[in-house]
């Protein structure tokens, strides 16, 4: 998978969760792995078909999880992560992607008429998780922001 | 959500089991209405999958069924589920699984499903939860231990 894939991702969520108010948005350097270890409680994950195919996870802490749904319900008070904040994680996973196909990434692709469907966002909670989401390869790139940090892991097969 | 959606991933399942990694898995019961948080026995693999519905499919194993199925596989022992040959296994077993499943599927209801490629993982006290979305889930006992197949559709 070519850099150049990654960045629509990038782009997207800082638009998204810029959006909602998050500032000083920062993207590490992007790492490749086979398998991806996490040691932040929840992942959000979901799945592109089409003749874009693969998966991405958003994980982050419990602490930056409440905090982005709070930034979500325009400040409203988060104490725990329940059934609501589940479904609000998983919609900013689905805002994420969707925005990155089909703004940038359909341009990177030009000539090609991307046709593709995100699949329903899963949520895992735990601790010291190991993951594998993509046979090929995972690029994860840590992004620091003003609610904590959000690493977002690529598995794109192209 | 149709129960007769967990048919043709049961049965594919249990074929799969059988025949890669000569595990037999005898179902507990009728499939039943899941909660929106699933608690993973151990090694849990999830494919989703979307075309005229959209949907996931998980498998969750027990730690012992997990490493038992990667050893029949590969030939090799295992200590931890969280090996990267372990969490392969199973992920690539799911996807033979789903697969199948979704052909009959495709088949039978002509709703054009594709597959996502499958995501696997293991941790310490791991709850997935698929927001929004019923699931309908059969356990089923092996040799080994225990394990569950779980399908959740939602309208696309």
């Amino acid at each position: 998978m070519e850099d150049k894939y990654i960045s629509p991702f990038l782009e997207a969520l800082k638009n998204v969760i810029g959006q909602f108010g998050v500032t000083d948005i920062h993207f590490g350097k992007p790492e490749r792995k086979e398998t991806m270890h996490v040691d932040t409680d929840i992942t959000a994950v979901l799945g592109l078909v089409g003749n874009v195919r693969g998966n991405v996870a958003y994980s982050m802490s419990s602490e930056t999880a409440k905090k982005t749904v709070s930034a979500m319900m325009y400040g409203m008070p988060v104490e725990e992560i329940d059934s609501i904040a589940r479904s609000a994680i998983g919609e900013m996973a689905n805002m994420i992607t969707g925005n990155a196909i089909s703004s940038s990434l359909s341009l990177l692709l030009s000539g090609e008429k991307i046709t593709f469907d995100i699949t329903p966002p899963s949520i895992i909670f735990g601790k010291d998780i190991y993951f594998i989401i993509s046979s090929i390869e995972t690029v994860s790139v840590p992004v620091d922001t003003s609610i904590g940090r959000i690493e977002v892991n690529i598995g794109l097969e192209m | 959500m149709d129960m007769r959606m967990t048919v043709p991933f049961v049965e594919a399942l249990q074929d799969i089991f059988k025949q890669m990694a000569m595990i037999e898995a005898q179902t507990d019961g009728e499939p039943f209405t899941d909660n929106e948080e699933v608690h993973s026995y151990g090694v849990s693999s999830i494919i989703t999958f979307a075309g005229k519905i959209k949907g996931r499919f998980l498998i969750d194993l027990d730690t012992q069924v997990a490493l038992q199925a990667a050893k029949n596989i590969t030939g090799s022992s295992y200590d931890s589920p969280k090996e990267q040959m372990v969490l392969a296994v199973v992920s690539e077993m799911n996807n033979i699984i789903s697969g199948n499943a979704i052909t009959k599927l495709n088949n039978e209801y002509g709703l054009s499903l594709r597959l996502a490629p499958p995501i696997v993982f293991a941790g310490t006290d791991v709850i997935i939860s698929i927001p929004k979305v019923a699931s309908a889930s059969v356990t089923c006992t092996t040799a080994y231990g225990k394990l569950k197949a779980s399908v959740a559709i939602s309208k696309a």
